[in-house]
């Protein structure tokens, strides 16, 4: 007995070192809105950084003030993450509260936490995208306030901006032709523009910024639910393909009595496995697509997921993608997966090429909005 | 083979002496109440009210009374073969369909020498399997004794028996106690399978699969209605409905043919057999004449598997499902053979049945 505390304490001191080299250590570090405001009815964008101090790859999740953001993100040994997401602004905020990121490693028991400070929210912001902010900014004041744009706000060319983020801005402004913009940025611009977004160029020229738009186009707002009408009839189809092969077996059955009889059971066992032959594509889109530019299209829909459809599946496409009418949860805008069966809404912009669902949207023949 | 001695079947009946051998065809001749109770004294289904009758005991008697026809929906040799099983002959015939099974079976059953006693006008499948057998008889495998009839060939002798015109018909009885006789459960093995292997059954399955695709039809159309828009319990209805389809196809075939021969369970019991093995008997007809049937019942619970709904779950569905097809058929067919009303037994295997396909 005498010698059984000494070993327990070592067992115990044995035990917590194990933990303490199975946890990952993590780095995170996030960032949120548009040079500190975020546009009322808009989307709150935040970006996190993950990066992991361990010697081995982890899997990691991510929470957003204790609400599931990401999980299942692969991080390599020594490497970083980075994943997007967002909420929406609620309704008749001024300020957004301080929000908390936290990350852990899949088996990790602590969390590690970063802490994002409260955000302004302003009604339909004008962003400048400048260089010179000093020079470019004031001479806007007064078209802003001609506009009724509640604030106005400076970022760099090399700022990450992302579509979604300027999501109900006023307007955004460049103070140079679009060649002379980052291409990551000219992109996401383009897109804006293309997702009915207004951008202006400043010019020292001219007394106001001159303002392109693309042409509103009507988009679907109610909700599709799921279809299993196809497979059903599919079934169906193949439940008629039996009783032909059993009437054939039947009508077989005295000249060839042991053709007949294997030709009939090998006729069921096939009709009841095809049916992992048939397509479980069970998801039907409603919607419209216009050209973006950049080989893009612009869509917007709603889409159905049925409870027949192999779920999850990932979108392909820059889209962001809620469940149809959501008001508030955090959306993975680089990761838009339709978990399960309902009605989600989609908006993003897909390859022209693009099938599959987006094939079956309805495309409007818009001009191709172009920069300014 | 046999030998009669001043027997006296019948009530003012005249005693009657005749000795038939293996290898014999023999008529009988006279009032039909009389060659009836002959041939029921000669089959040991009733004691002589005078004389005395000496068999073979080698032979087993298998008495074919007038109308009585083998199952619908099974080829005659299979019937054939579990018939001669029962009354006590190898059943090492097996069941060959067609018209070249009913001669090997009727062969088989003439195996150890088996009196054939045919006690009127058979139906065209029964009197195809008993031509067969007395070619067979004439070449020395048992004897047969005929009662007037249609024309069945050269006789050796002719028995005439005479009879008070007032003489009434015996009454029909079931066979006397015998020493337990084992149950021939390879023949009636082999008779479910024919069963489940015949034409019909076939036809049976075409049907329920075509109701499947009615069902998968008219459940797709109303999506939305009976189930919400985009919900895997549409298929759940499918299956359901299927199940339930296919029970009743089931029960009314299973009842129709019972209807159609209604003396096969008599010929049964006529062939001495005990009351498991004839119960045997019927459960394979009809629990084999509808196994594609179930079969192809749960074909629509087996998708199940892509839908919500785990692998043991689907498995025991269609594990229910499939025991109420064949339970519908089965308890169908027992209610009609008891002599139910008419439509009875299709009515209570279809009650029976959905209520336990629709869980």
């Amino acid at each position: 007995m005498r010698g059984a505390a000494p070993a327990m304490v070592a067992a115990w001191i044995a035990l917590a070192a194990a933990d303490a080299r199975a946890a990952v250590p993590l780095e995170v570090h996030a960032a949120r809105g548009l040079g500190g405001l975020v546009p009322a009815d808009g989307l709150e964008v935040i970006a996190v950084d993950v990066t992991s101090g361990g010697d081995a790859p982890a899997v990691i999740a991510i929470e957003l003030d204790g609400e599931p953001a990401a999980d299942g993100v692969a991080l390599a040994a020594r490497g970083r993450a980075r994943v997007t997401v967002a909420r929406r602004v609620p309704a008749g905020i001024a300020t957004l509260p301080a929000a908390t990121v936290r990350a852990r490693a899949a088996g990790d028991a602590a969390w590690t936490a970063t802490e994002l400070p409260p955000v302004a929210v302003a009604a339909r912001p004008i962003v400048v995208v400048t260089d010179a902010a000093a020079a470019v900014v004031p001479p806007l004041d007064g078209w802003r306030r001609a506009r009724g744009a509640g604030a106005m706000v400076a970022i760099t060319p090399d700022a990450a901006l992302r579509w979604p983020a300027l999501t109900a801005v006023g307007a955004v402004v460049i103070d140079r032709p679009a060649a002379a913009l980052p291409a990551a940025l000219a992109r996401e611009l383009t897109r804006h523009l293309a997702s009915g977004g207004t951008v202006c160029r400043a010019d020292a020229t001219a007394a106001e910024p001159r303002c392109v738009r693309a042409a509103a186009i009507a988009v679907p707002r109610t909700r599709q639910p799921g279809d299993v009408g196809p497979p059903v009839r599919t079934r169906g189809r193949l439940a008629l393909a039996l009783a032909v092969a059993m009437m054939i077996a039947g009508a077989l059955r005295r000249r060839a009595p042991r053709a007949a009889v294997l030709g009939g059971v090998a006729a069921l066992a096939l009709t009841a496995i095809a049916v992992i032959a048939i397509p479980a594509d069970a998801v039907i889109a409603r919607g419209v697509r216009a050209p973006a530019g950049g080989g893009e299209d612009w869509v917007v829909a709603e889409l159905g997921a049925s409870e027949l459809a192999a779920l999850p599946r990932r979108l392909d496409g820059a889209v962001w993608l809620e469940p149809s009418g959501a008001v508030d949860g955090v959306i993975r805008l680089d990761d838009p997966t339709v978990d399960w069966p309902g009605s989600w809404r989609v908006r993003g912009f897909v390859a022209v090429d693009a099938a599959g669902w987006a094939g079956a949207l309805r495309r409007i023949a818009r001009p191709a909005p172009e920069l300014p | 083979m046999i030998e009669l001695r001043e027997v006296v079947a019948i009530r003012g009946g005249a005693p009657v002496s005749a000795r038939i051998r293996a290898g014999e065809v023999a008529r009988l001749e006279g009032p039909p109440p009389a060659c009836a109770a002959l041939l029921e004294v000669i089959a040991g289904r009733r004691p002589p009210l005078a004389g005395e009758v000496r068999r073979d005991p080698r032979g087993a008697a298998v008495l074919v009374r007038a109308g009585e026809r083998l199952p619908t929906g099974v080829d005659a040799g299979a019937a054939v073969a579990v018939w001669a099983a029962l009354a006590g002959a190898p059943c090492g015939a097996g069941a060959v369909p067609g018209d070249r099974g009913v001669a090997a079976a009727a062969r088989g059953a003439a195996h150890p020498a088996p009196l054939w006693l045919i006690d009127g006008a058979l139906p065209a499948t029964t009197e195809a399997m008993i031509q067969v057998a007395a070619e067979a008889a004439r070449g020395g495998a048992g004897a047969m004794l005929w009662t007037a009839g249609p024309a069945r060939g050269r006789v050796d002798q002719v028995i005439a028996l005479t009879a008070a015109p007032a003489a009434s018909p015996p009454p029909r009885r079931p066979a006397p106690r015998s020493a337990p006789r084992p149950t021939p459960w390879r023949a009636i093995g082999r008779f479910a399978l024919a069963a489940a292997a015949a034409p019909s059954a076939f036809g049976l399955a075409a049907l329920v699969a075509a109701w499947l695709a009615v069902a998968a039809w008219v459940v797709a159309a109303h999506q939305g209605y009976w189930t919400a828009a985009g919900s895997a319990a549409a298929l759940a209805w499918v299956a359901r409905l299927g199940a339930i389809g296919a029970a009743v196809i089931a029960a009314t075939a299973t009842a129709a043919r019972a209807r159609a021969a209604p003396a096969w369970p008599m010929m049964l019991r006529d062939a001495g057999a005990g009351p498991l093995a004839r119960v045997a008997t019927g459960l394979a007809a009809d629990v084999g004449g509808v196994a594609l049937t179930a079969a192809a019942a749960i074909v629509p619970t087996l998708w199940l598997a892509r839908g919500p709904l785990a692998l043991g779950a689907v498995l025991g569905a269609s594990a229910a499902r499939a025991a109420a097809v064949l339970g519908a058929a089965a308890l169908a067919g027992a209610v009609e053979r008891g002599r139910a009303p008419a439509g009875t037994g299709a009515l209570v295997g279809v009650v029976a049945a959905v209520a336990i396909a629709a869980l």
